[in-house]
């Protein structure tokens, strides 16, 4: 029933939902922490934590600390109540930073922390066996605004669940009131997590007393921003508020809101027994984490502050074939006609599952040197794996079950309604499935383990080998292969074979789906069948650039010659891509990976272009139509026929601005969203067009927003900015690049052919 | 199964170096100087420990650098992906290592004590705890302790605890290692020997003093403008 909590010195206020609302209680509750070390060290700390005022209960108990000791026994551990939860991360540096150091005879590293990092909500539902899944529909009220009103602390462009409010100020906040009183929602959307303080500092200055967003008033800022990085990445996370009685779901800072909504969002409440506020600014590494915990937990297993456990010492040989990453097949680069992509439906997560891949099953110490106890071994690796059910099948078992329900559901032609809700469900799982193999790997899972991540990779290139010979004897040519995916085409007629015999018939691709899904244990799905497939070669391999036949045709057919060599395609054949391909679906309709009209930074003009590129290339499988298509395109650039608006680009910035080493368009952006006075942090993106590329001040770019008329009529910013037509020329050419590559046309040829000023085919000007 | 050798710049060398804590001075935390050095000492397989820092230990330069892979045999690596696993590798070494070990590695020992999930207060006695242990089981084991550092301020840290210094110099000819118990002997580039002068004084006894000064001028950059304005002379 309770759904959402506030923490307050040595008390919770924990709210349950009624039919018509929710009511709050107030409880006690006592937060702990867990320290492991030797005996010894263990008593001096408690001696020395018995006079700590923060300290309000001290005792001695049998915890597993690992997953690994699940298969032994139980340690000694100190468990550490605190009278305020806000008080368990300063203990805890104090025991680490302070008593540590004090302690005679204790090493660096002698105490091992637990149970200290875990979001408030999601720790009182741990420590009280509570679930926080809500028991009716919410009722949610969306408020937005967007970033330069909420700079300029204009409330004019303010929305209410999507609708603007045209009111003045004081009326506005008076109309939110009335809203909130009279929908009573449970959860409040808002587009910036800084509207919350906004919203009730607006409402005072109008002169509206009592005005509060809670069930209660009063709001509470509970984190800072920060800047951080994940992955390579940079990110950043905006300051995060608690209203009484409300979850708060922040738009700019929630992956899973965005992937699927609500539904998606109380799923993963079930799921991870995080509360929904948790639950939406959580990651998915987050989301991943807390189910983790909590089924360890139920295990009597704790969860590590940081991460101490290493790998074991293993040999070269052992190390040589364990770190070698997933599986690929290159790409053969050209054209391919009547080719398949199938995949393995969650190959990573149904591996661990299948083999009871876990960081306590993989080379176990209780079946250690008894081969006949042992499950399994891992193929090319030395690991063994435990017979007993492991820890991490059991976390993905039931989010693998509840996909396979929602996706046939799915396909009984559910209403409208029920089609979305299983679809955000099936997605936010999609999500944490995606990301369980990876997170193995990643050196602060707290679960995680390196020898999990090889295994699952051992196990996955076996499949993958595997399948290629059943393919291959079933008379099926592979074109490309990657992960868990694979594009096969039929084989046709083979050397020995003349021109006079009909084609060989591979075996129906179904029944060898089948086939294999079933020698496998895991499903191989038919995932898409193309008319063609282009392989886009690495940049810079392009061979013979702009030499060889002025065959438009080259690479068509892919299938391979007697040199190997995919037929017709130039002899020494260049490498592919392995994630950048696009092709035409026989049901219509193009799938691109990889190139420019699926990253981001590409500007509108640019992808619909490349849109266009593709259908010409589908049309006539003829490079010089492309270019054709390109010279008109750049015609229209030039003479400066484009809407700007749909020249913007989009960037992510990675680091403060004075960090940059380069002048790179995001420098001279940010400088421009600063004279707005609009802050921009690592991790957000910014919006402009480039109007002189060879400028390097701020003048280079205008933002997005600086192309409409300012609503500030006292502000000072220019409002006719053109665009730099050679900047965009030059994004357009590596567009079409990407599409004829594949043929053996590179931007060396693209230009010769255009600067020859050949007769433009017909095909251009059948086209709009 | 193993990987075929590729044709990359090798070099030969001999190491002698006494039981403790050995700094080897990199020009890059990618430098394969280690693996060099580390190969040098295990062949006929004899035993030792590598723990490992940001994915130093590529198997692939290990293979290259070995003279075959049955000397490799003895070597038992483990990596570290945080501070604490490096950490507690090194304490578990302390433990568990077999005392005929000959060779302990810890490449980029200072690198991971700088991560942003170390709370400021343990980074320093953390990594202080790390060199000592290291340094102590050098000498318990009677082995030498080869440690990384690609930095000044690496290698100031380091220094503390090293008993020795080696030098290693990215050359055109391949990597040279300058210092106490190390010599170059030649590099091999695939197809043939590039010998060194302290080679011919190995062969054939020495004439004069070691290195030319110009030839250690050069390893470390200093005449890197000279170089550039005779480019320019021969152009103009």
């Amino acid at each position: 029933m309770t759904y959402t909590f506030e923490f307050d010195d040595g008390s919770v206020r924990a709210w349950n939902l009624t039919a018509d609302g929710a009511e709050s209680e107030c409880v006690e509750y006592t937060p702990s922490l867990v320290v492991d070390g030797p005996a010894t060290a263990l008593e001096s700390l408690a001696d020395r934590l018995a006079s700590d005022p923060k300290v309000c209960a001290l005792g001695f108990e049998k915890r597993y600390t690992s997953l690994h000791d699940t298969k032994s026994d139980r340690s000694r551990v100190l468990r550490v109540s605190l009278e305020r939860l806000a008080e368990v991360r300063t203990l805890a540096d104090e025991i680490r930073g302070v008593h540590e150091r004090e302690c005679e005879a204790t090493a660096p590293g002698t105490y091992r922390l637990y149970d200290v990092d875990l979001a408030p909500g999601f720790r009182y539902c741990l420590d009280e066996g509570i679930d926080p899944t809500p028991v009716r529909e919410l009722r949610t009220l969306r408020i937005g605004i967007d970033d330069r009103s909420l700079a300029n602390r204009s409330l004019s462009e303010l929305r209410l669940d999507g609708e603007p409010v045209d009111a003045e100020p004081a009326e506005l906040c008076w109309s939110l009131r009335r809203r909130l009183e009279r929908e009573d929602p449970d959860v409040l959307v808002v587009s910036h997590g800084e509207l919350i303080p906004f919203l009730e500092t607006a409402a005072t200055e109008a002169g509206l007393d009592g005005f509060h967003l809670g069930r209660l008033p009063g709001s509470t800022r509970v984190a800072g921003s920060n800047t951080y990085e994940s992955y390579g990445q940079v990110g950043h996370s905006p300051a995060r508020y608690r209203v009484p009685g409300r979850a708060i779901v922040d738009e700019s800072n929630s992956f899973l809101w965005h992937q699927s909504g609500l539904e998606g969002l109380v799923y993963m409440v079930r799921r991870t027994g995080r509360p929904l506020q948790e639950a939406a600014w959580g990651s998915i590494g987050t989301l991943l984490t807390s189910r983790q915990i909590r089924l360890a937990r139920e295990q009597d297993v704790l969860a590590p502050w940081n991460k101490w456990e290493p790998e074991s010492f293993s040999d070269v040989k052992t190390l040589h074939a364990a770190d070698r990453g997933g599986f690929t097949f290159a790409p053969e680069v050209g054209l391919h006609e009547n080719v398949h992509e199938i995949d393995f439906a969650s190959l990573y997560p149904r591996i661990i599952c299948q083999h009871n891949v876990s960081p306590e099953t993989v080379g176990c110490a209780c079946c250690a040197g008894d081969d006949g106890r042992i499950r399994e071994r891992v193929p090319e690796l030395e690991y063994h794996i435990c017979r007993e059910d492991g820890f991490l099948p059991g976390v993905l078992r039931p989010l693998l079950d509840d996909r396979a329900k929602f996706k046939r559901k799915l396909r009984e032609d559910p209403d409208e309604a029920e089609e979305r809700r299983l679809r955000a469900k099936s997605g936010a799982i999609k999500w944490i499935l995606v990301s369980c193999f990876g997170y193995q790997g990643y050196r602060n899972a707290k679960y995680g383990r390196i020898e999990c991540h090889e295994a699952i990779n051992a196990y996955a290139r076996e499949i993958m080998l595997r399948s290629k010979h059943l393919l291959e004897s079933a008379g099926w040519h592979i074109v490309h292969g990657i992960v868990d995916s694979l594009w096969v085409t039929p084989r046709g007629r083979d050397d020995r074979q003349t021109e006079t015999e009909p084609e060989p018939e591979p075996d129906p691709l179904e029944t060898v789906l089948e086939r294999i899904s079933c020698e496998i244990g895991i499903e191989l799905e038919h995932d898409g069948a193309y008319e063609w497939v282009c392989f886009v070669p690495l940049q810079g391999s392009e061979s013979g650039s702009g030499s060889g036949s002025g065959s438009g045709s080259a690479g068509r057919g892919g299938r391979r010659s007697e040199t190997g060599a995919p037929a017709g395609a130039l002899s020494s054949a260049p490498a592919g891509a392995l994630t950048r391909y696009f092709g035409k679906r026989t049901s219509g309709g193009f799938k691109c990976r990889g190139i420019e009209c699926r990253q981001r930074s590409t500007s509108a003009f640019v992808a619909d272009c490349q849109h266009e590129f593709l259908e010409v290339l589908d049309e006539t499988r003829d490079p010089e139509a492309v270019c054709d298509q390109l010279g008109r395109r750049l015609g229209e650039l030039r003479r400066s026929d484009v809407d700007p608006s749909d020249l913007v680009l989009t960037k992510r910035v990675s680091q403060p601005v004075d960090a940059y080493q380069q002048r790179t368009h995001t420098v001279a952006a940010l400088r421009r969203y600063d004279r707005h006075d609009i802050e921009r942090h690592p991790g957000q993106t910014v919006r402009y067009i480039v109007v002189d590329d060879d400028a390097r001040n701020p003048e280079r770019v205008r933002l997005e927003f600086e192309l409409e008329p300012d609503p500030d009529p006292e502000s000072e910013s220019d409002s006719s900015p053109t665009y730099d037509s050679d900047y965009y020329a030059d994004r357009l050419v590596r567009a079409a690049e990407s599409v004829t590559s594949p043929l053996g046309w590179d931007r060396t040829r693209i230009r010769r052919y255009l600067a020859d000023g050949r007769t433009v085919q017909l095909s251009t000007f059948r086209r709009r | 199964m193993q990987p075929v050798g590729v044709n990359r710049t090798m070099t030969r060398l001999t190491l002698e170096v006494d039981a403790g804590l050995t700094m080897c001075r990199v020009p890059s935390t990618r430098s394969t100087a280690i693996h060099h050095l580390a190969c040098s000492q295990l062949a006929d397989g004899r035993r030792g420990y590598w723990i490992d820092a940001r994915n130093t230990a590529s198997t692939h330069v290990l293979y290259d650098c070995a003279p075959s892979p049955r000397a490799l045999a003895g070597l038992q690596i483990a990596r570290a992906f945080t501070a604490y696993q490096h950490h507690s590798l090194v304490r578990r070494v302390a433990r568990v290592a077999d005392p005929r070990a000959e060779l302990l590695v810890a490449p980029n020992v200072v690198d991971l004590y700088r991560d942003d999930d170390l709370r400021e207060y343990e980074r320093e006695e953390l990594l202080a705890a790390t060199l000592t242990i290291l340094g102590e089981l050098g000498h318990a084991l009677e082995c030498p302790v080869l440690v990384t550092a690609a930095d000044e301020d690496a290698a100031a840290i380091v220094s503390e605890y090293a008993d020795r210094e080696i030098e290693c110099l990215e050359t055109r000819e391949g990597i040279r290692f300058e210092g106490e118990g190390v010599q170059t002997e030649g590099y091999w580039h695939g197809s043939y020997w590039q010998t060194t002068i302290p080679y011919w004084v190995e062969v054939c006894g020495a004439l004069g003093c070691g290195i030319d000064p110009a030839v250690r001028a050069h390893d470390r950059g200093l005449l890197a403008a000279v170089d550039g304005e005779a480019k320019t002379e021969a152009t103009a």
